[in-house]
């Protein structure tokens, strides 16, 4: 495109690339949205999370043995795969929102883990059974949120 | 036309506008980290030219190279340093005025 073209002459950006301003802001946007998918997936991530809290502490505090140990190695072997994937997604977004998120969620497993080994009966029934899923709700609920906000099912942004 | 009366493209940071650096740019400007197989792909370069212009950028203090171990793997991950993101915000912001003065915009 040269300078003097109709139709470039008031974006042309004289530079020796020969790269308009509006081709340069296209360019921009098409680099932003892949990059921004990317990001995005880590919601996965978290969405898979949410749904393992929500299976995790049910089956820690009402099932019977061996259940809660398959469920522990379950949960490291997740918690190693998580690391695999998010390293494998070459990106990392969103810092400010993880380390939040992250803050958050381990505080609140805590809870729920101290509440299960100090409050919750040995064989929990009525308002117990209640209060131990409303606790697996609770721990869901920050990563299910962090998932919500990244959108990853949203695809182009 | 600016105050000074140039036209907005002198403003223009030419270290950043090239097709290659400008991809490098806004990837970086879009996330906290990037890894550099991730951005070879996603900008669509070869290993040799992506490491000529990120020498670049990093010689101009736009960028941050770290080399990191997961599972003894070796990685590479960029980022943006406060200098290459004001350099980006300014880049595009002088874009915006270009196309703001074109007919056609």
């Amino acid at each position: 495109m040269n300078a003097g073209d109709d139709q470039g002459a008031g974006t042309h950006t004289g530079s020796d690339t020969d790269m308009s301003a509006g081709e340069a802001l296209a360019q921009i946007g098409r680099v932003r949205r892949s990059v921004g998918r990317s990001a995005a997936a880590m919601g996965w991530l978290y969405l898979v999370w949410g749904v393992a809290a929500l299976l995790y502490w049910p089956a820690m505090f009402f099932a019977s043995s061996p259940i809660p140990r398959i469920a522990g190695i379950a949960w490291l072997a997740m918690t190693a795969l998580s690391f695999v994937y998010a390293y494998s997604l070459g990106v990392y977004g969103h810092s400010r929102l993880h380390s939040r998120v992250a803050l958050v969620w381990v505080a609140v497993m805590v809870g729920v883990a101290l509440f299960g080994y100090y409050v919750m009966p040995e064989r929990p029934s009525g308002w117990w059974v209640a209060a131990g899923l409303a606790a697996a709700v609770a721990a869901a609920v920050p990563v299910l949120y962090a998932a919500w906000r990244l959108r990853p099912w949203d695809g182009a942004r | 036309m600016t105050e000074s009366g140039a036209h907005p493209r002198h403003d223009l940071d030419q270290l950043i506008h090239t097709p290659v650096r400008l991809s490098i740019m806004a990837a970086l400007a879009a996330a906290d980290n990037v890894e550099f197989r991730f951005l070879r792909d996603t900008i669509e370069v070869s290993d040799s030219l992506l490491s000529k212009h990120m020498l670049t950028l990093e010689e101009a203090g736009y960028v941050k190279v770290e080399k990191a171990f997961i599972s003894k793997k070796p990685g590479t991950w960029l980022s943006l340093t406060p200098r290459g993101r004001e350099a980006f915000r300014e880049y595009v912001s002088v874009l915006e005025k270009i196309m703001k003065g074109s007919p056609h915009a």
